[in-house]
């Protein structure tokens, strides 16, 4: 039964498109010019939906009552969703393009989609996020849910003040992101850095429940999720007495410096003389220390290497030594401070060696330098000899 | 001791039954016997200390030779390879580095001496003009070598250089695009400046050289007396080339080796980043001996610039002909002295100028900003 | 040669010892010129090579970590016949991949990225695949060329 429905809208829309193809897309523009105008960019207008395939009416009619044909209609903001999904959940039409069909259902299980269902018109539809004419493929970076562009997309909303008031939400999510790890990342380039939707969904839409945060990050940082999963707090987590992840590193905040997340720790293990206070304390130092080394290592590698000293194997070891370092970060969530110190010494050993090596070619560098002693002291001996005997030769002839 | 002499007697009666060894032993006594002018000093050993740094770049030269590959995917790791890990490579690819700088420089004062003891007038005008040709060469050896490590400044300090070239009305892209063997610094470039750097200049330079020290040596050095009045130097005051002269120049020599190999081991020669055809560096400027005419080619409109700029070579080129007073005491040509001094003058502004156009400098802590022309401005928050 | 015996030597001398700076002057600038000249570790010209032993002492769907020329290198012996290597530096933030047996996969241990068994990203954030080296079996040694 289903398949005989799908068919026949298929062949509806097939028709159609057949239709389109074959009429001057002009008709409608010669009108409504203002609608048209993004249309010239628009994967829909390439792939021959035009403007009739949502708004109906007949793009061959040159007048307009013909053409409106009792038809032509604005599309309601709550009818948007189900129109989009005609196509959009055809299993058919969007097998060749490799496009997901679950969007629609994704939608209405979406705090989006549940509240426009009750009816709530200030939610955000296919529409708000995708634009409704001129339409882009996500991949194209001047599409608004291009991961760069998705943060700014989300933010139109989410970051009004008004409109977040009046639905009981806060309206600093953006801003925060703003200042996060994640938001650098994205600026620098990195297209694979989470954004908004990373972590809420994108059709499905909806913030994580706390037993699903360590999940939700999890995604990205497997060994921290690993690592956690083996903690005290995780065991809190599960009674629902921690909040995972973002008790420490905030949900849009990520906060990752470590003075930032040692007020975290704080805030319950303030005491003095908490055990637990002791040890925090000590892994913050262990690591502390690991990085000052590494960036030592870092920076004398670089001075010698401008002054001219070939570095290249050092270069390599410090690499190495990168790996380990960046090792203790999802270390330190084993709350163990003998792993950490562990994978602490992993990697000093490592730099020890690199400082090894640079103090020999630092060594053969004086000798270089030294060298130049002795080389003046010959040449200038030399000089003498030469000057004496042109002294005595001139005597004789004289 | 008489082993050796009876050594030497045989090679001497062996070569002599074959060669005319008289004739031969006559001319290489009257040539090391030659006297010099009394005026002869420190001063005149400059030519001869870039005839040292000549056998000097040509000696390491053949050494780098032997590791070096000009092709892009391997010239910059051989040049890495020659520095780092071949025994002794920094040392000669730095001799070869400054070698280079302290050639142009040493010539510079070999120039200089001669313009300011009128060294070039009749009958020497031959050994100016072969000795400005050999001066282009050099500077030709420095512009073609600077290429050959394939770093991003001497990728993009020869694409500078060679869109100079280009600029050139109807013949220049023509030029260019030989000059190249292509339409950008790539490959074919490094092959063809590698040729030019190891095998073409060499032999010219030799062959000038050459040409050079003959009509030095046959009609001797430059006296301080006018024109057609030359006394040729006889008697006790003169000096003669051997051994007096020769000691000399051993001191001077023996000094100016230890001050070249204090600076290659102190200036190592960096050899930076690897060329990268996709990413200019900033402020990238021609080699110093460049910068000059670089600099006064900013002034003039393309066409006229290139006009004007082959004006100063022909004038040092064709000096002989022009200056005809016969005087060679710098007090009675004044004319030509204070003429000269202030190209001279000129030449090192325009170097100054150069160097820090389009850069921002702090002097007394204050910010200037340099623009294209060399004009410094106050740097706008500096003035704020 | 001049008649006063006492004059001679002390010319002779003086020259002697110049001779002898010559000498050495000429031995000091030698000795760094054949030292050059002798062969070092690796040549310039041919594109060096690193060995990751003998084949046989390679298990099947195992992988091992080199360092040639001062750049880590993983080679991975995918079946009986066939290895790959690749530079382990992970192109999302510069970590050190690692082979998986398990799984058949490279994986970053920093950001959970996955590269399948041609150095193509596959999962997580690596935006490129790892850049490959070519491998061969030489006289029974499996031979890196970088």
């Amino acid at each position: 039964m289903t398949l005989r429905v799908s068919w026949v809208v298929t062949s509806i829309v097939l028709s159609v498109c057949a239709a389109v193809a074959e009429t001057p897309p002009d008709a409608c523009v010669k009108c409504h010019e203002k609608e048209a105008a993004p249309e010239h960019v628009s994967v829909h207008f390439r792939e021959q939906v035009t403007c009739v395939s949502c708004h109906g009416g007949d793009s061959a009619a040159t007048e307009k009552e013909k053409s409106h044909a009792g038809q032509v209609r604005k599309i309601a903001r709550a009818e948007v969703p189900a129109l989009c999904a005609k196509c959009h959940s055809d299993v058919r039409l969007m097998n060749p393009y490799g496009i997901a069909t679950d969007q629609f259902a994704q939608y209405q299980t979406s705090r989006h989609g549940l509240k426009l269902a009750e009816g709530d018109q200030d939610v955000a539809t296919c529409a708000d996020c995708h634009g409704a004419h001129g339409i882009r493929k996500v991949k194209d970076p001047e599409s608004p849910v291009f991961p760069k562009n998705v943060p700014a997309t989300c933010a139109r909303c989410h970051a009004d003040a008004d409109l977040m008031k009046r639905h009981g939400l806060k309206s600093n999510a953006p801003k925060d992101y703003g200042e996060s790890v994640h938001a650098k990342l994205l600026e620098k380039g990195d297209l694979s850095a989470p954004t908004c939707i990373t972590c809420h969904g994108n059709h499905g839409a909806t913030p994580p429940g706390v037993r699903d945060i360590i999940h939700v990050c999890g995604k990205c940082h497997v060994k921290e999720q690993e690592l956690f999963s083996q903690t005290k707090h995780f065991a809190l987590t599960e009674k629902g007495e921690f909040q995972s992840c973002v008790t420490c590193h905030r949900n849009h905040l990520i906060r990752t410096k470590q003075e930032d997340i040692r007020k975290s720790c704080k805030l319950c293990h303030g005491d003095e003389t908490d055990p637990a206070r002791i040890r925090f304390t000590s892994i913050f130092a262990t690591i502390r220390g690991a990085e000052a080394l590494f960036q030592g290592a870092k920076d004398r590698v670089q001075r010698l290497g401008h002054a001219g000293i070939p570095v290249d194997e050092e270069e390599a070891l410090l690499e190495e030594a990168k790996t380990g370092v960046l090792r203790l970060a999802p270390m330190q969530h084993t709350l163990d401070e003998s792993k950490v110190l562990a994978t602490a010494q992993e990697a000093e050993a490592t730099i020890s060696e690199i400082n090894r090596r640079l103090d020999g070619k630092e060594r053969a560098e004086s000798w270089k330098k030294k060298s130049i002693l002795p080389i003046w002291g010959f040449l200038l001996g030399m000089a003498g000899l030469f000057w004496l005997k042109l002294g005595r030769i001139k005597k004789e002839a004289a | 001791m008489s082993v050796t002499r009876n050594l030497v007697t045989f090679v001497r009666r062996w070569l002599g039954e074959r060669l005319p060894m008289d004739d031969i032993e006559h001319f290489v006594a009257k040539q090391a016997g030659k006297p010099l002018p009394p005026h002869v000093s420190w001063f005149h050993t400059f030519g001869s200390l870039s005839l040292f740094l000549l056998g000097n770049q040509i000696v390491t030269g053949i050494l780098l030779m032997v590791y070096y590959r000009p092709t892009p995917e391997r010239a910059y790791e051989s040049v890495h390879f020659i520095s780092t890990k071949a025994a002794f490579g920094w040392f000669i690819r730095g001799l070869h580095a400054w070698g280079s700088t302290l050639m142009i420089i040493m010539l510079l004062l070999h120039v200089a001496r001669t313009f300011l003891m009128a060294a070039y007038k009749k009958p020497r005008e031959l050994t100016w003009v072969i000795g400005v040709l050999l001066f282009g060469a050099v500077v030709t050896f420095g512009f073609t070598g600077y290429l050959l490590p394939w770093t991003q400044v001497s990728y993009w300090g020869t694409t500078i250089g060679t869109e100079v070239a280009g600029s050139v009305p109807l013949v220049g892209p023509f030029a260019k695009r030989l000059l190249l063997g292509g339409d950008a610094v790539s490959g074919e470039t490094l092959s063809r400046f590698y040729v030019v750097h190891v095998i073409v200049l060499p032999w010219v330079v030799v062959f000038l050289t050459a040409v050079h020290i003959v009509l030095m040596r046959t009609q001797g050095l430059a006296t301080m007396d006018p024109v057609g009045k030359e006394v040729i130097p006889e008697g006790k005051s003169v000096i003669p080339f051997w051994p007096h002269h020769v000691l000399k120049e051993m001191v001077v020599f023996s000094v100016f080796l230890a001050i070249m190999a204090t600076m290659v081991i102190l200036l190592p020669q960096e050899l930076g980043a690897k060329a990268d055809p996709l990413v200019t560096p900033a402020a990238i400027k021609p080699e110093w001996y460049i910068l000059p005419g670089y600099q006064f080619l900013k002034y003039f409109p393309k066409m006229l610039g290139l006009a004007v700029s082959t004006i100063p070579p022909l004038l040092v080129l064709l000096l002989p002909f022009l200056d005809r007073n016969p005087e060679r005491r710098a007090r009675k040509r004044p004319v030509c002295i204070t003429v000269g001094v202030m190209a001279m003058a000129a030449t090192v502004l325009l170097g100054i100028a150069g160097h820090f156009s389009e850069r921002s400098v702090r002097i007394f802590g204050r910010a200037y900003q340099f623009d294209h022309f060399g004009i410094p401005h106050r740097s706008p928050e500096a003035a704020r | 040669m001049s008649d006063d015996p006492v004059k001679t030597d002390r010319r002779t001398f003086l020259d002697m010892v110049i001779f002898g700076g010559l000498a050495a002057w000429g031995t000091a600038m030698a000795v760094p010129t054949v030292a050059y000249l002798w062969p070092a570790r690796s040549g310039s010209g041919k594109a060096a090579s690193v060995s990751a032993g003998p084949a046989k002492d390679f298990a099947v769907g195992t992988a091992k970590m080199l360092q040639a020329e001062g750049k880590p290198v993983i080679v991975i012996r995918v079946s009986e016949e066939l290895f790959r290597a690749f530079s382990p530096i992970c192109s999302h933030l510069g970590c050190l991949v690692k082979w998986e047996a398990e799984t058949r996969t490279i994986v970053c241990p920093c950001h959970a990225g996955i590269f399948d068994l041609e150095g193509k990203n596959v999962s997580g954030p690596p935006p490129r695949p790892l850049p490959p080296y070519s491998v061969a079996v030489v006289e029974g040694e499996v031979v890196v060329k970088l």
